[in-house]
C-alpha cells in the first residue's frame, strides 16, 4: 500500500458515533410516517402490531449485525471486491437506484411538508434548492465528518422532540385511550401484515452495514447497536401513544405525517414563544437531512469504491449532482405526496425491503478473499443536471402589512350560507407601557360568505392588508351553525383544511351572533381572544376544560359530540355558561 | 548556481565563505552591505603591541555600543596576543580561541564561517568580529532593539489576574514565558522564517506533554515556509493555516503570558514571533476560543456562568438578526401576540423592508467599528456615542429604521464583543451576513439550514489532527474528560487531567486529590 503525504487515513468512528447515527438514521424514516402507517392499517388495534413490529426490528438489526461482523472491511468495499467487475457494479448500482428512490420520496414528503407548514407562497423547487446543495456539501467530506456531525446533531435532534412529547401527555385524552391502542381484535395474519410494514421502515437499519466495519470497538460489540435499536422502538411506542391519543385513529391515519401534528398541538408553558411548532419542524428538518443525506453518502462511496479509487474527483463529483438534479427534478414534477406515499409503500413492501434484506446475505455468502483487482480506468459520462428554479423567490408580506386575525366569528348568513366576521388587532393604537399588544382595542369585519375561504377573497378585494391567522385566539361558532349538519361540516373541513391554524385554539359555541359578542371587544380593555383564554385558563381550578381546535377536529373525525363550551352575551358582557 | 545579484543566489543566500584575508571579509562586508549608512565599522590594530589587525562592524541602533566598548574593544587592545606556530588554519584557529576564551568578556559568542550567517547577524543587532589569518567570524550578543516594554494587555483585558502582556521582542516574550515555567523541559527551538526578513521565531513546548506527531507537523510547515517577509505572528499563522476555506481560526492567538503558559502546560505548543506581540498557540478547538484567562482565576460557579453567558452570546451574534428577519417576514406566529403587534406598529411608515433595514443597521454597526479602530484613543470612543446613540437615535426618529431593529443590532454587538477571542468573533460578523441572507430567502427553515452548513463546516474542521469540534464529538478520544472545562469549569480539585492536546500517557495534571 502506498504511505506518503496525503494519503487518506483509515477512516474509524467511535462507538458513540456510530451508535448516534444508527439513532438518527432509523428514527428520521420512523417517526414520520409510523403512526399513520399502522393506523390504516390496524385502526383501533395497533399497539399489537406495534409490539410485534418492535421485536421484529430488534430481529432486524442482530440480523445486519451477523451480517456486519462477517465483514472485515468497510461495506462498500466488500462490493467493490466482489468477483467480476460487472457484478460488483450490478450490485452497486442496485444500491444507488434504491437509495435515490428513498431519497426522492424523503424529499417529496420533506418539500411538500415545509411548503405547507413554513413557506406556503414558495415553490417546492426553490425549498429543495438549499437542502440539496448542503446536502452536496456534506456528501464531499469523508465519513468522521458524517459521523461528528450526526454526533453534534443529536441532542438537537432529540432532546426538543422528547420535551414535545412530555408537554403531548399532558394533551392526550386518556379516557379514550385504551380504546384507540386495542380498542379492535386482529387475527395473526392481518398483524403480521402491518408488523411487515412496521419492519419496512426501519429499513434505514441497513446502514449499519457501512458503519459496523468501520467502528472502534472492543467488548460487548452488539451493545451500541442494542442501545441504539432500543431507544428508537420506545420512542416511536411513545409516538404513536401520544399521536392516537390526541388525534383518535381515523385523524392519526388521515394525515400523512401524524407524528409532527404533534408539534403543531402543543402548547409551550410561559408564552415565551407561541407557535413551537415551527420551532421544532426546524429541528426536525435535522433528521430528515441526516437520512438523505445518508442516501448520497453511503451511495457515492460504493460508486467511488467501484471506481477502486479512493479519492474525490470529477467522476464522484457527477454522481453526487446527477443524484440530486435527478430527484430535484422528479420532485418538482411529481410534487404530490400522497400519491408518493402509495406508491412508494408498494416498492417497499415488494421490491425494495426484499432487496435490503437479502441483497447483503448474497455477498456474505460469495464474499471470497481474493486479491483486489486491477484498478479500472475508465471514466463513466455522467449527466450533469442543474435544476432551475421554477419560480421567483416567494413573495412576502411584512409585519405591518398584516391584518392580526384574534378571533373568528362564524354566523348564519342573511344572503349566503355564513357570516364570517374577523376581529383583528388595531396597530393605529398607542402601544407600550401596558397599552400595546394584543392587550389593546381591536376592530371587527364581517363578510357574507359561502365558505371561509371566499370570506377572505371577499377581505383580499377590500382591505390592503393580508389577514394573518397565526395568533388566533378563538373561534366563535353560532348555535345555529353547529346545529346544521351541512353547514358545521363545511366549516369543521375548511378548519381542518387550513394548516396555519394552530391546534390549540380554543372554540365555542356562541347563543347570540358570534359578530355581537366580537363587536364587544370595543368595551373590553383586552382583545376578545385575550378575554376569552384567560376566562378558561384562569379558572382551572373551577373546572372549566378547555376545548381546542384539535379536540374538535379529533370529535368530528371519531364521530364523537365533544362538550364545547357555551357563550352567552348578558347586559353587553360575554358570560360562559356554567 | 545562478546569482542574482554578486552576492546573493537563487535561494536568497549570500554565498561565500569568510576569508583569512582580512581586507576581503572588509571589502565583502562592506560591498553587501553598501549604502547601509547605519552601518558602523572599526579596524584597528588590536594587542598590546599592536600587532594584529582586526574588524568589527555592528548596526548603529540595534548593538549595546556601551556594552561594546566596554568588553570588546577595551579587552582587545590592552590583551598580549600571541603570534602562533603552524599552518595559516591553526594558527587563526588558535587565536581566535585565545579571544574567545581569555579576552573578550563576553557569554554569549559563536563562530561563523559562513558570510550569509555573518550578514545576518550583523543586520540582526549582534557584533562582528573578525582577525587578519583567522577563516571565521565571532559573532558576539549585543542585540538592544528599541521596544516598548512589558505593558498591559490592552485586548485580553482580565479583571482578575496578570496584567502584562508580550511586547514585540522576542527574548522579552520567551522570558515572560520562562518566568512562569520552570521546568528544564521546556524547550525554546529558535527559528528563522522569511528569505529576507530573516524574522526569529521561537517555537515553545513542554517536552514530555507534547503530541510528537503535533510537534513533527509545525516543525515541518515552518521549514517549508518561503515567503519574503514575515512582518507579525498574523502572517505566520496565514502561512501556516491546512485549509484556507474557512473564516474560523486555527491558532489561537494572545497577548497575555499567563494564558500562553497555560497552553504549554497543557501541552499545546506556542509559536512567539519576532515584532510581534502575539504569541500563536496551537493546536486549538472551538470552545478554547471561549476560554479567558480569568476564568481559572475566579470561582468554578463565577467562571461556569460566564462561558455560558458566551456560549449564549455567540448564537446571538450569529444568528439574531436572521431570526428577527425569519420571525417577523415569514412566522410571526413564533413570537406573542403583544411583541409581534408591538414589532408592527413600530414598522408603521418605515419605508423600507425588514432585510434591507437590518443590513442597513449592520452595515452602519460595521463602519463604526472600522472608524473606532482607525481613530486615535480618546476620538475612537466618542466615535461609539455619536455612531451608537445619536445617529442610531435620529434614523429612528427619522423613520429610516424602527426601534426594534436598533436593539437587535446592538444586542447583536454586544453578544460578539463577548467573546474573548477577537479572531472568532470575526468569523461570526461574517457568518452573521450568510445568516441574514438564508433567513431573508427561507425564512427559519433557511435559518436552520444555515446552522446546519454551519455544523458540517465546523464538523470537517481539525486543527493539526484534532477535530474542531471536541468534545462535543470524539470525545470519546478523550474518555469524555475534556467536558470538565467546556461550558462548565468545574472546581480546579476536579479538573485532574489535561485535555486531549497532551501526549498520551501524560494526562494527568494532579496527584492525589479528589478526582
Amino acid at each position: 500500500m502506498r504511505q506518503c503525504m496525503g494519503q487518506r487515513k483509515v477512516e474509524k468512528i467511535s462507538k458513540r458515533q456510530f451508535q448516534r447515527m444508527v439513532m438518527i438514521e432509523l428514527f428520521s424514516m420512523t417517526s414520520m410516517i409510523l403512526p399513520s402507517l399502522v393506523v390504516r392499517s390496524s385502526g383501533k388495534g395497533g399497539l399489537t402490531p406495534m409490539l410485534y413490529g418492535a421485536a421484529a426490528a430488534i430481529l432486524l438489526a442482530a440480523y445486519y449485525l451477523w451480517l456486519g461482523e462477517g465483514f472485515l472491511e468497510s461495506y462498500e468495499t466488500e462490493i467493490s471486491i466482489l468477483p467480476g467487475k460487472w457484478f460488483s457494479g450490478i450490485y452497486t448500482l442496485l444500491y444507488c437506484v434504491r437509495f435515490f428512490i428513498r431519497g426522492l420520496f424523503l424529499m417529496i414528503l420533506f418539500s411538500a411538508l415545509i411548503q405547507s407548514v413554513l413557506l406556503p407562497k414558495q415553490s417546492i423547487g426553490l425549498i429543495l434548492f438549499p437542502v440539496l446543495l448542503i446536502s452536496y456539501y456534506a456528501a464531499r467530506k469523508n465519513l468522521s465528518v458524517r459521523a461528528r456531525l450526526l454526533e453534534m446533531l443529536f441532542y438537537y435532534i432529540f432532546v426538543p422532540l422528547i420535551f414535545v412529547l412530555i408537554l403531548a401527555l399532558f394533551q392526550v385524552n386518556y379516557e379514550m385511550l385504551p380504546d384507540m391502542l386495542w380498542g379492535e381484535k386482529h387475527s395473526l395474519m392481518e398483524n403480521l401484515g402491518t408488523t411487515y410494514q412496521i419492519v419496512m421502515t426501519y429499513t434505514s437499519m441497513e446502514f449499519i452495514l457501512f458503519l459496523y466495519p468501520v467502528t472502534k470497538v472492543e467488548k460487548k460489540k452488539g451493545f451500541p447497536l442494542g442501545k441504539a435499536v432500543f431507544f428508537v422502538i420506545l420512542l416511536n411506542l411513545w409516538i404513536y401513544i401520544a399521536t392516537t391519543g390526541m388525534f383518535g385513529t381515523v385523524r392519526t391515519g388521515e394525515q400523512l405525517w401524524s407524528a409532527l401534528s404533534i408539534m403543531q398541538n402543543v402548547r409551550l408553558p410561559g408564552h415565551f414563544l407561541e407557535r413551537l411548532d415551527i420551532l421544532f419542524l426546524a429541528f426536525w428538518i435535522f433528521s430528515v437531512f441526516a437520512l438523505f443525506s445518508g442516501y448520497l453518502f453511503y451511495s457515492e462511496r460504493m460508486v467511488r469504491k467501484w471506481k477502486q479509487n479512493g479519492r474525490q474527483n470529477w467522476n464522484t463529483k457527477g454522481y453526487a449532482l446527477v443524484f440530486l438534479g435527478g430527484i430535484f427534478l422528479l420532485a418538482v414534477c411529481f410534487p404530490d405526496p400522497e400519491r408518493s406515499v402509495g406508491l412508494f409503500f408498494q416498492y417497499m413492501m415488494w421490491i425494495d425491503f426484499p432487496l435490503a434484506v437479502g441483497l447483503p446475505f448474497l455477498l456474505r455468502l460469495v464474499k471470497r478473499k481474493e486479491k483486489r483487482g486491477k484498478k479500472v480506468g475508465q471514466l463513466l459520462v455522467l449527466l450533469f443536471f442543474v435544476g432551475t428554479i421554477l419560480s421567483g423567490c416567494g413573495s412576502r408580506t411584512d409585519i405591518e402589512d398584516k391584518n392580526y386575525v384574534l378571533s373568528l366569528g362564524i354566523d348564519a348568513g342573511e344572503e349566503k350560507l355564513f357570516e364570517i366576521t374577523y376581529g383583528t388587532a388595531n396597530l393605529n393604537q398607542p402601544s407600550g407601557e401596558g397599552e400595546g399588544g394584543s392587550e389593546q382595542k381591536g376592530e371587527e369585519t364581517s363578510y357574507e360568505a359561502d365558505s371561509l375561504l371566499q370570506a377572505e377573497r371577499e377581505d383580499a378585494r377590500s382591505d390592503e392588508k393580508e389577514l394573518d391567522f397565526g395568533h388566533l385566539k378563538a373561534i366563535l361558532i353560532s348555535k345555529k351553525v353547529y346545529q346544521k349538519k351541512e353547514s358545521r361540516e363545511q366549516i369543521l373541513k375548511e378548519l381542518e383544511e387550513k394548516d396555519n391554524l394552530s391546534g390549540t385554539i380554543f372554540v365555542f359555541l356562541t347563543e347570540a351572533p358570534a359578530k355581537d359578542c366580537i363587536a364587544l371587544e370595543k368595551e373590553m380593555s383586552v382583545s376578545l381572544g385575550d378575554y376569552l383564554e384567560k376566562l378558561i385558563v384562569n379558572h382551572k381550578e373551577d373546572g372549566r376544560k378547555e376545548y381546542t381546535l384539535c379536540d374538535l377536529l379529533r370529535d368530528r373525525a371519531e364521530g364523537k359530540n365533544g362538550e364545547i363550551p357555551l357563550l352567552y352575551l348578558e347586559e353587553k358582557r360575554i358570560v360562559l355558561e356554567d | 548556481m545562478i546569482l542574482l545579484d554578486r552576492f546573493h543566489g537563487r535561494d536568497q543566500k549570500i554565498k561565500g565563505r569568510v576569508s583569512r584575508q582580512l581586507s576581503k571579509n572588509i571589502f565583502l562586508v562592506k560591498e553587501i552591505l553598501k549604502d547601509c549608512n547605519d552601518l558602523v565599522e572599526k579596524e584597528f590594530a588590536c594587542g598590546i603591541d599592536r600587532d594584529h589587525s582586526a574588524y568589527l562592524c555592528y548596526i548603529d541602533g540595534l548593538a549595546k555600543t556601551d556594552m561594546l566598548e566596554e568588553s570588546i574593544m577595551r579587552p582587545l587592545l590592552h590583551c598580549r596576543l600571541e603570534h602562533y606556530e603552524g599552518t595559516a588554519e591553526v594558527k587563526g584557529r588558535k587565536l581566535l580561541q585565545f579571544v574567545e576564551k581569555e579576552v573578550l568578556e563576553m557569554a554569549d559568542m559563536k563562530e561563523l564561517s559562513q558570510l550569509e550567517d555573518v550578514v545576518t547577524q550583523i543586520l540582526s543587532g549582534n557584533t562582528i568580529l573578525m582577525f587578519q589569518g583567522a577563516a571565521s567570524a565571532i559573532m558576539i550578543s549585543s542585540k538592544m532593539f528599541p521596544t516598548r516594554g512589558v505593558q498591559a494587555a490592552d485586548q485580553e483585558v482580565a479583571i482578575r489576574g496578570p496584567k502584562d502582556s508580550f511586547s514585540e521582542s522576542l527574548r522579552t516574550n520567551t522570558a515572560l514565558i520562562r518566568r512562569r515555567i520552570r521546568d528544564s523541559r521546556l524547550k525554546v527551538e529558535q527559528k528563522t522564517a522569511g528569505e529576507r526578513s530573516k524574522t526569529d521565531i521561537a517555537l515553545m513546548y513542554i517536552d514530555d506533554l507534547v503530541r510528537p506527531d503535533i510537534l513533527y507537523s509545525i516543525q515541518n510547515r515552518l521549514s517549508h515556509i518561503t515567503m519574503d517577509g514575515i512582518l507579525d505572528s498574523g502572517m505566520l499563522e496565514q502561512l501556516l493555516v491546512e485549509d484556507w476555506r474557512t473564516p474560523f481560526p486555527h491558532f489561537q492567538h494572545t497577548q497575555r503570558p499567563d494564558k500562553t503558559a497555560s497552553a504549554l502546560l497543557e501541552g499545546r505548543i506556542v509559536l512567539v514571533v519576532d515584532n510581534s506581540p502575539d504569541v500563536l498557540i496551537l493546536p486549538v478547538t472551538w470552545n478554547t476560543f471561549f476560554q479567558a484567562s480569568d476564568d481559572y482565576y475566579n470561582r468554578w460557579e463565577a467562571a461556569t456562568f460566564a462561558r455560558i453567558l458566551r456560549y449564549a452570546a455567540a448564537f446571538l451574534a450569529i444568528g439574531l438578526p436572521a431570526f428577527y428577519i425569519a420571525a417577523a417576514n415569514f412566522h410571526t406566529e413564533i413570537l406573542p401576540t403583544s411583541l409581534i403587534l408591538s414589532f408592527a406598529q413600530a414598522r408603521n411608515g418605515i419605508p423600507f423592508p425588514i432585510v434591507v433595514e437590518v443590513l442597513l443597521m449592520e452595515l452602519e454597526f460595521e463602519l463604526l467599528r472600522e472608524a473606532g479602530i482607525r481613530l486615535p484613543g480618546q476620538l475612537g470612543g466618542t466615535i461609539g456615542i455619536v455612531g451608537g446613540l445619536i445617529v442610531g437615535q435620529a434614523a429612528v426618529d427619522a423613520g429610516i429604521v424602527s426601534t426594534i431593529v436598533v436593539i437587535v443590532v446592538s444586542l447583536t454587538a454586544i453578544a460578539s464583543f463577548s467573546i474573548p477571542n477577537e479572531t472568532m468573533t470575526t468569523a461570526f460578523r461574517l457568518l452573521k451576513f450568510g445568516f441574514i441572507a438564508m433567513a431573508a430567502l427561507w425564512g427559519i427553515y433557511g435559518f436552520f439550514l444555515a446552522w446546519l452548513f454551519l455544523a458540517i463546516h465546523l464538523s470537517s474542521l481539525e486543527s493539526f489532527g484534532v477535530p474542531y469540534l471536541m468534545p462535543t464529538v470524539s470525545g470519546t478520544m478523550a474518555a469524555g474528560k475534556d467536558h470538565k472545562d467546556y461550558h462548565f469549569r468545574l472546581p480546579l480539585s476536579g479538573m485532574n487531567e489535561r485535555p486531549y492536546f497532551t501526549k498520551k500517557g501524560a494526562r494527568i495534571r494532579r496527584k492525589g486529590g479528589k478526582s
